[in-house]
């Protein structure tokens, strides 16, 4: 039958009459309305026949189809239910005898269609669709159906029960007729359905929108924008409704679109800007007007829809369209104004709840507003923007601006309110900040804002990161200002901002690896701010802010581990920030003590340098860092300790002038590769011989070849002077310091004057220990009386020890000239002067030059040593005058001399603290002194008055006889020891006789 | 509810039998028994002295308000009922000897075109069409002429005729085709509503080609057909006074056959969705349409165009009643013939003196219908950019002018030579409109 039926579709009119039709109506009238009379088969077939001959019939035909399919739907959910208990009955039967009639029905339909679609297909496709909206409505709540929240579980079950499997091919054919012609009238019904069945329809919508993505996307969107201006209309119009009610599908456009986003998005996307686009056409009528806020309004509705405005909207957005916008919103915004507001009020809503591409839309609207710099306005000159876009951009801005303001404060109260638009502007928040760095005017004032909202809305971090791009990133002091804008904003929000900022600075200064900052910007930066600061009224003016420098304090480790970092300007960056903000007001000693030795390893660094104007300039300011370290004692002490313990290790002395002895590195040695191989055959050649005495000579090892002389670095005697000269400075700068009171009441001298700068006790003790240890092979014999004059022989090898010290060292003496002045420092020093004139002595006793100026490294350091004992008051007048004899005295009067220098000091053994006592010198040590004046009288006779003047001679008696016999003595030695010196070659044989008797003699007097 | 209040108080007594016992019934059943309450009504009306019969009939229009059109019922008819109320009003009508019938469907649909009146009615007519039942057609014709062919009532309903048997089923319904021999009235009436309905004045208003096929085929087998509408109807009158328009088919079809042609070929084209596209696309457009038209006034020349030639049919058909017009107004006045040019059509018109002298002042054409549709014409082709010079523009002036002779020496069309004038500078210049002219002033009497 159903064969039958459907092929007699065409040929069907010439077949009947009138009276024919009128048969079938009844027929079909008594089969519906009393039921049960009528056979289902026998009504089907009238059925169809009145579908396909009576034009009038045709509603009640499709009413009863309603009927079937409700039926057959009934039917299959039934047996849905009821198979789990396999008690297949007669709904089973039911259902089979259905099929054939809805199939015969659908292919008349369908026929129908493929006929004459112009007519047809909206007629059934309304009908189909009304049909599926109340079949899938009306069973929805069934409990053996999946609930309409997963919407792939709803369509499969559809789609898997016959009747509305057919009714969903009857439709898509419908929509696939009527899509080339109408395809406005389809869509129209389908988001009429839609609204009407509204969850439980969405399955139909979503099978049928992916059968014709394209389309369907496009005409509903179409459909959407037309109903969108007709309810404009209306509105302005008549009264204003309540905006919830007032587009009833809007929501459905929303929704559909919704369904097809997963797998046409890229189709989406395109309608959306096609329908933008198409509105700047020049044929665009009235529709073309509410374009864009119809693309608003469905954003505001579907976050994915919001997106595609907020990515491909805004690229599109040129200024050159933005005026054709304006042109288009002129009339409007004149006609409406309260609407025009509300459409801004949108646009301001829609940003706030916009994530992706905030960046883009931030900088598009500033843009917009302001637009590009002159700089580029050639490039630009006719893609400005009108005027009054610009103004709507500023309001716009404006009005974002305070909304955020009002969300972000809001959220002070513990209330947490989501902004999508800063939770994503925190995302790129390093770009904005670098755009505000390079924004100007008013520009600067919006980022400003937005920033400062960013910095209060995210979870603490984001300001830290926005002000450390600002600090880093500062390129001027304009730029800089920028820095203490947000900051002052954002401290209203968050107090403790700039710690957080500075552990973040911190942090990344500390990590390397990751992303290299501009380390000399960040800390001139940091330095032009604690300047800033410094210049702050400290009270007052009722300016309340956190201040850097208690931030810096608070990681200075990390500052003072850029003063080894390895580019110097960094280091003197560091270095004058460090100045700028002074020690911390607490520091523990271990943090102190690093700072010292880093100081100084950085002062050592700088004496390298060849450049002398820039070691200079670093040098001043190591020294001004030095002058602040050493407020504290304990890093005087530290600093003077390193300092001097530095200038003497091997790869600084070099620097002072210093000679390097290669040959004792014994690391060489030990850095050889050698052969055991090598070593085994070579003990069969020869005499395997241990590294002793034997083995080791003054030319060298033998195996080695020859020793290798002690060599001077290559250094300019400027650079050199100029080194030792840094050094000193440095040195005195920290050791002597003014002492402050509360020490002072505490020392034991209670002298104090003000005005002169004096090393402490305790300090000189430290330095003159340091010194002492240095030069020193051990500690024995270190005590500061000096011992017995016989007991030179003794200590001979210890005292060429340092006198070799000396030698290659000759900063040493600078050092010991520069603290000379101290009477504690050179007391705790005695060694090393007692080594020296030991030495000197023993060199003078047997030395074969007549004159001592012939030997002029030994009178140089013989005066040297004279005159700082002079300084340091170690030895009193006239005793300490004679430095000035010694380059025109002979050899062996010089040695006379010092040892009755020596006497005198083993007498008069050096108490600390000589400073003001004066000390008096027996006139028994002046004998010699005078015999020696006597003896060379013509050239010294000047100086006569010098030595003797204020000396009370004529007071005591015996000292005259005394003296005269030691001069008698001396000067009858002195002509034979200058004799003897010019002829003997044997350099011991008669003042070796001479020289002990006098002193003997002396002793024996006394 | 508060027409409830108001009837209650008004005639409480009186209307509480008959609508409260139908308001008790069930859908058919109730009816089927105002339907026999409305027979009952008439046949005491026809019985008694006019006057006095005493509140029946309002009751009668109640009853069928409430239980013909279900106005007032809560619930809507099911589509199928609709179709059953369909075949109980049908075979209803058609039970009715003519004048109780005329009256039954006057107290249904007469006066005040209500929405659900006219929707209802729209659907019984298409189902009487269907079932050929004559007597409800004519009694339709009848309501036509009252509400006047280009009312919005008639069109509607004229659409939904086009749309369910032009569109819908076009050609499978046999008793469409044969529609003039079922009710000539409602064919004639019909053809004057689906011609307002369709102006041909843009490409939107173009007729669809079945429509005009069958149109054509009406008018051609049947030259008095147009005709139809100028006569009184019989057998009116005696139920009620109507009102009639007598809307003469002829200035819509004149617009058909002058407008039409420039339009499709605008319409194939575009290949829009008329349907005309659909025949004449695969025509080419090589057009020898002035001969085929002018050759003898169309009558199927050699054009390649299908539908240029359909309308050549329509033009032969409009130009054959126009003649066959003459005819039957000759009749009607005692034989005055058509071929003498000084026989003065103003003695035709009025002398036309039948009983009823209130639809006979009625022309079939008059010349602000001419002119109109010149007008329109031209603002057509400017619309369209034809040139004076195309074929087609020509070609349809030149039928506007054959119109207006045959109008003119049938006696259909009165105008004053100034009118005539007016019109024929409009037109651009033709052969035939020249001679026309020219021999304008022979016709003295206009």
């Amino acid at each position: 039958m159903a064969a039958a039926t459907a092929n007699n579709a065409e040929p069907g009119p010439v077949n009947f009459t009138s009276q024919d039709i009128l048969n079938e109506v009844r027929h079909f009238l008594r089969g519906t309305t009393y039921d049960g009379k009528v056979n289902r088969e026998s009504l089907a077939k009238s059925a169809l026949f009145l579908l396909r001959t009576l034009p009038a019939a045709r509603h009640a035909v499709l009413e009863h189809m309603c009927h079937i399919f409700d039926e057959a739907v009934m039917l299959h959910v039934k047996n849905l239910d009821t198979r789990p208990g396999h008690t297949p009955g007669a709904t089973d039967e039911n259902l089979h005898s259905l099929e054939p009639v809805i199939q015969d029905a659908c292919s008349v339909l369908l026929n129908f269609i493929k006929s004459n679609p112009v007519a047809w297909a909206p007629i059934i496709s309304a009908w189909s669709l009304g049909l599926l909206g109340h079949i899938s409505t009306k069973y929805a709540e069934h409990r053996s159906l999946p609930h309409s929240s997963s919407l792939n579980e709803v369509l499969q079950l559809w789609m898997t029960c016959p009747p509305t499997k057919t009714l969903m091919e009857v439709a898509t054919d419908c929509f696939a007729a009527m899509v080339g012609n109408t395809p406005d009238v389809c869509v129209d019904a389908l988001l009429e359905a839609s609204v009407q069945y509204s969850p439980h329809f969405d399955w139909v919508v979503a099978h049928i929108g992916s059968c014709f993505p394209t389309t369907i996307i496009t005409r509903v969107l179409m459909c959407g924008l037309k109903d969108f201006c007709a309810h404009r209309n209306n509105r302005s119009g008549g009264m204003q409704m309540t905006s919830d009610k007032k587009i009833p599908k809007l929501a459905s456009v929303v929704g559909i679109l919704g369904h097809l986003a997963s797998k046409h998005s890229h189709n989406i996307r395109k309608s959306l800007m096609n329908l933008f686009q198409d509105s700047f056409q020049p044929g665009a009528n009235m529709m073309s007007l509410p374009t864009v806020p119809f693309l608003l309004q469905l954003a505001s509705m579907s976050p994915m829809l919001l997106q595609i405005l907020t990515t491909d909207l805004i690229k599109i957005l040129s200024p050159s369209v933005l005026n054709k916008l304006h042109d288009q919103f002129v009339p409007w915004k004149s006609a409406n104004k309260s609407e025009f507001d509300n459409f801004l009020q949108l646009v301001v809503h829609l940003i706030i709840k916009s994530d992706v591409g905030a960046y883009q839309v931030i900088g598009f609207l500033l843009d917009s507003a302001s637009p590009a710099t002159p700089t580029q306005s050639d490039a630009m000159e006719e893609e400005t923007c009108h005027p009054e876009v610009q103004q709507v951009c500023k309001y716009l801005l404006n009005h974002l601006c305070s909304e955020l303001q009002k969300f972000v404060y809001l959220k002070q109260d513990n209330k947490v309110i989501e902004v999508p638009l800063l939770a994503s502007l925190s995302k790129c928040q390093a770009s904005l900040t670098g755009d505000y760095l390079q924004s100007t005017g008013q520009r600067s004032e919006w980022y400003l804002k937005f920033l400062t909202c960013i910095a209060l809305y995210g979870p603490g971090k984001g300001a830290s990161e926005i002000l450390g791009v600002l600090v880093t990133e500062a390129k001027n002091t304009t730029q800089l200002t920028r820095f203490l804008q947000v900051q002052k904003e954002v401290e209203l929000g968050d107090v403790n901002i700039l710690q957080l900022t500075m552990s973040h600075l911190v942090d990344s200064l500390q990590t390397k690896s990751q992303r290299e900052i501009n380390r000399l910007h960040l800390l001139r930066n940091l330095l032009h701010l604690i300047q800033w600061e410094k210049n702050l009224p400290r009270q007052g003016s009722g300016f309340c802010r956190s201040y850097l420098s208690i931030s810096i304090h608070e990681h200075y480790e990390t500052f003072l581990q850029h003063l080894n970092h390895s580019d110097l300007s960094v280091c003197a960056m560091c270095l004058k920030l460090l100045i700028a903000v002074g020690l911390p007001p607490v520091i523990s000693s271990a943090l102190l003590t690093k700072a010292c030795s880093i100081l100084t390893a950085l002062f050592y660094r700088i004496l390298h340098l060849t450049d002398g104007m820039k070691s200079l300039r670093l040098i001043r300011l190591c020294h001004s860092c030095y002058d602040i370290f050493c407020n504290v004692r304990v890093a005087q002490s530290m600093c003077v300790q390193f300092l001097l313990e530095e200038c003497l290790a091997s790869e600084n002395a070099a620097l002072f002038g210093s000679k390097v002895d290669i040959a004792l590195d014994w690391q060489n040695d030990l850095n050889k590769n050698v052969s055991l191989l090598d070593q085994n055959q070579e003990m069969g050649l020869s005499l395997p011989l241990p590294r002793s005495h034997s083995r080791v000579f003054h030319a060298g090892i033998i195996g080695q070849g020859l020793k290798p002389k002690p060599f001077q670095p290559p250094l300019s005697k400027e650079q050199i002077s100029r080194n030792r000269q840094s050094l000193l400075d440095v040195l005195w700068t920290c050791s002597y310091r003014r002492i402050p009171f509360r020490t002072d009441s505490r020392d034991n001298s209670s002298l104090y004057i003000p005005g002169a700068d004096r090393i402490s006790s305790s300090l000189s003790r430290q330095i003159a220990n340091v010194l002492v240890s240095q030069l020193t092979p051990d500690m024995l014999y270190n005590g500061p009386a000096w011992p017995d004059e016989e007991f030179i022989r003794v200590t001979v090898e210890r005292d060429l020890w340092v006198w070799k010290k000396f030698e290659d060292n000759p900063v040493l003496w600078d050092i010991l000239d520069n603290f000379a002045k101290s009477s504690s420092v050179l007391f705790y020093c005695s060694p090393l002067l007692r080594s020296l004139v030991s030495t000197l002595m023993n060199y003078y006793e047997s030395c074969r030059v007549k004159n001592a100026c012939n030997a002029p490294k030994h009178l140089a350091a013989a005066c040297k040593v004279i005159n700082y004992m002079r300084k340091s008051n170690l030895l009193s007048p006239p005793l300490c005058y004679i430095g000035e004899l010694l380059p025109v005295v002979k050899s062996y009067e010089l040695y006379l001399l010092l040892q009755t220098v020596w006497r005198y000091m083993k007498e008069n053994p050096p108490v600390n603290n000589l400073d003001h006592q004066k000390k008096v010198c027996d006139p028994k040590f002046s004998t010699v002194i005078r015999s020696v004046l006597h003896t060379n009288i013509a050239q010294m006779g000047p100086m006569y008055k010098r030595f003797f003047d204020s000396l009370p001679i004529s007071t005591s008696p015996n000292t005259t006889v005394t003296l005269a016999t030691t001069t008698s003595s001396v000067s009858s030695s002195a002509p034979l020891s200058s004799t003897t010196a010019t002829t003997s070659t044997s350099p011991t044989a008669p003042p070796a006789t001479t020289s002990p008797t006098s002193p003997e003699k002396m002793i024996v007097d006394k | 509810m508060k027409w409830d209040d108001d009837s209650f108080q008004s005639n409480v007594v009186a209307m509480s039998n008959i609508l409260k016992r139908l308001s008790y019934m069930d859908f058919p059943e109730c009816t089927q028994e105002a339907l026999h309450y409305l027979s009952r009504c008439l046949r005491k009306e026809a019985g008694s002295i006019p006057g006095l019969g005493g509140g029946g009939e309002d009751y009668a229009v109640e009853v069928s308000r409430d239980f013909i059109h279900f106005a007032r019922s809560p619930k809507r008819l099911t589509a199928i009922q609709e179709l059953q109320l369909l075949e109980i009003l049908c075979s209803y009508i058609a039970e009715q000897r003519e004048t109780e019938r005329n009256a039954v469907f006057g107290i249904m649909f007469h006066g005040e075109p209500a929405l659900l009146k006219v929707n209802l009615l729209t659907k019984i007519v298409s189902m009487a069409m269907s079932i050929r039942c004559t007597p409800v057609l004519d009694c339709t014709a009848l309501w036509m002429q009252e509400q006047g062919c280009d009312s919005e009532p008639v069109r509607c309903m004229a659409k939904s005729m086009v749309n369910d048997y032009c569109q819908l089923f076009p050609g499978v319904i046999p008793t469409f085709h044969a529609l003039p021999s079922i009710s000539p009235l409602f064919a004639c009436n019909f053809i004057a509503a689906v011609t307002s309905l369709y102006p041909c004045n843009s490409i939107d208003d173009i007729p669809p080609e079945t429509l005009v096929e069958h149109v054509t085929n009406w008018i051609s087998s049947d030259s008095n057909l147009c005709s139809m509408s100028m006569h009184p109807p019989s057998g009116v009158g005696n139920y009620r006074m109507f009102t009639y328009h007598a809307s003469s088919p002829f200035p819509g079809l004149t617009n058909w056959c002058v407008k039409g042609p420039v339009l499709c070929l605008k319409a194939t084209d575009n290949n829009n969705k008329n349907c005309w596209g659909e025949s004449a696309s695969s025509c080419t457009n090589s057009g020898s349409i002035t001969g085929g038209a002018g050759s003898g006034g169309g009558g199927g020349g050699s054009t390649s165009k299908p539908h240029q030639q359909l309308f050549s049919r329509l033009q032969l058909g409009v130009l054959q009643s126009l003649l066959a017009s003459h005819a039957a107004n000759g009749i009607h006045s005692n034989g005055t013939s058509n071929n003498g040019a000084n026989n003065t059509p103003t003695t035709t018109g009025s002398g036309s003196s039948t009983p009823n002298a209130s639809n006979t002042a009625d022309d079939p054409f008059t010349a602000a219908d001419l002119k109109k549709t010149s007008q329109e014409l031209i603002e057509i082709c400017n619309r369209l950019g034809l040139s004076p010079d195309d074929e087609t523009y020509l070609c349809s002036v030149e039928r506007l002018g054959q119109i207006i002779q045959v109008a003119l020496a049938s006696a259909t069309l009165r105008a004053r030579p100034a009118q005539l004038t007016e019109i024929l500078q409009l037109l651009p210049a033709n052969r035939l409109l020249k001679l026309m002219k020219v021999h304008q002033n022979s016709y003295p009497a206009m």
